[in-house]
C-alpha cells in the first residue's frame, strides 16, 4: 500500500490549498505518473495534472515529489518513502492542483531568442558545422523545458524578472553554436540586471535537472563571456 | 531582448572575485601578524612599531583597505538586490555605498599614512 498526499487547489473555488490523501496498491515498476493516472481513473476524477509522452522527453510532468523536483513519469514509486507528497512546480501561479501557468517561464525563454540568428553573410547552400564545433554545444542541447530548474531556483522565487536557468542555458546553447550570428546581442541581453549576474550559484538547477544538464556551469560560462566579451 | 543591459554588473562580479582572492592573502597575513605573532596582545605601540618599521606594511594596508571595502559593500549590494528595490531606491543605495566606500577608503589611508 502506498499513500499519495497530493496538493489540491482550485483558485476559483478554494481560498487555501490543501493536501488530499489517496491510498492504493502499486504494481512493481509503477511510476508516480501512473499512480496519478490510477487516482484519476479510479479514485478521484477531479484531480488535475499535466503529462504527455510518459518517457521523460516532453517535460510536461515535472513536479515537486517528496522534496525534490522530478519528472513524474521517470520516478518509480518503490524508490520513495510513503507517504509520497506531491506539489506543483514553485514560483508559478497554480491553475488547478498540479497544473501551473507556465507563461512567465516561457516568456523568459522567448526573450533570449531561442533560434538561430543568421550571420551577416549566410552561405549559399547551408551552414557547415564541424564535429568539433558540434561537440561544443553537446552539453546544452538536451533541455526539455520541464521547469524543474526554474521551480528549484530561489532567485526565480524572489525576482520574477530573472531569466532563469532554463533560458540562460539555452542562451549559451546559441552563443556557442558556430552557425549563430546573434552572440553579441545575446551576451549583452543576459548581462542585464536580471540576467546571469543575479545567479547565486546555488546548484539547485543542476541537482534537479532530469536530463543531467548543468545550467549552473552554463551560467558561469556566460558570466565569463560577459566579462571578457569573447563571443 | 528588450530589457536595459548593464555591463557594470559584469565588472562588479569580476572585481568581487579578484578582491576575494586578494582578501584571502591579506587576511591570512593580517590575522597571522595580529594573533599568532610574538606578542599576544595588540596595543598602540605595537601598531606604531610595525607601521613605522616598514614602508611595505604601509603599502599592504593602503591596498587592503579599498579591497576589503569594495568586497564588503559590493557583497551587501548583492543582498540588497535580492529584495528587488525600486529603481529609485537602487540608485540611492548604490550612491550611498559608493560614498561610504570612498570616504572610508580615504579615512583609512589617512590613518595609515599618519604612521608612515
Amino acid at each position: 500500500m502506498v499513500e499519495f498526499r497530493v496538493f489540491r487547489f482550485d483558485p476559483e473555488k478554494n481560498k487555501e490549498p490543501e493536501f488530499q490523501s489517496y491510498e492504493f496498491d502499486p504494481y512493481k515498476g509503477m511510476t508516480i505518473l501512473e499512480g496519478l493516472y490510477y487516482i484519476l481513473e479510479n479514485l478521484d476524477s477531479s484531480l488535475a495534472f499535466r503529462s504527455s509522452c510518459r518517457e521523460a522527453v516532453c517535460g510536461s510532468c515535472a513536479m515537486h515529489i517528496n522534496g525534490i523536483y522530478r519528472l513524474a513519469c521517470k520516478t518509480q514509486i518503490e524508490i520513495l518513502k510513503s507517504p509520497i507528497t506531491i506539489r506543483p512546480l514553485s514560483h508559478l501561479p497554480v491553475i488547478k492542483d498540479l497544473v501551473v501557468d507556465l507563461t512567465p517561464f516561457f516568456n523568459h525563454f522567448k526573450e533570449i531568442k531561442p533560434y538561430l540568428i543568421p550571420k551577416e553573410s549566410p552561405p549559399e547552400k547551408e551552414y557547415i558545422q564541424s564535429v568539433k564545433e558540434r561537440e561544443k554545444i553537446n552539453d546544452w542541447l538536451d533541455c526539455i523545458l520541464c521547469g524543474a530548474c526554474y521551480g528549484s531556483c530561489p532567485v526565480c522565487a524572489q525576482d520574477d524578472k530573472y531569466l532563469g536557468p532554463h533560458a540562460l542555458l539555452k542562451a549559451l546553447r546559441f552563443v556557442d553554436d558556430s552557425r549563430d550570428g546573434g552572440a553579441k546581442e545575446r551576451i549583452a541581453f543576459v548581462t542585464q540586471n536580471s540576467g546571469v549576474f543575479r545567479c547565486h550559484t546555488i546548484f539547485n538547477c543542476r541537482e534537479v535537472c532530469p536530463k543531467d544538464l548543468d545550467p549552473t556551469k552554463a551560467i558561469a560560462k556566460l558570466k565569463l563571456k560577459a566579462v571578457f566579451k569573447k563571443f | 531582448m528588450n530589457q536595459k543591459t548593464s555591463f557594470s554588473s559584469a565588472y562588479g562580479w569580476f572585481i568581487q572575485r579578484i578582491t576575494g582572492i586578494l582578501l584571502a592573502f591579506f587576511l591570512i597575513v593580517h590575522i597571522n601578524i595580529l594573533h599568532f605573532g610574538e606578542k599576544f596582545f595588540i596595543d598602540f605601540n605595537m601598531v606604531t612599531e610595525r607601521l613605522q618599521g616598514s614602508f611595505w606594511w604601509g603599502i599592504f594596508y593602503i591596498i587592503f583597505i579599498p579591497v576589503v571595502l569594495f568586497h564588503a559593500l559590493n557583497g551587501v549590494w548583492g543582498l540588497v538586490q535580492d529584495y528587488r528595490p525600486s529603481s529609485g531606491l537602487q540608485k540611492t543605495v548604490k550612491a550611498f555605498f559608493w560614498t561610504l566606500g570612498i570616504v572610508a577608503t580615504f579615512y583609512g589611508i589617512l590613518a595609515i599614512t599618519t604612521f608612515l
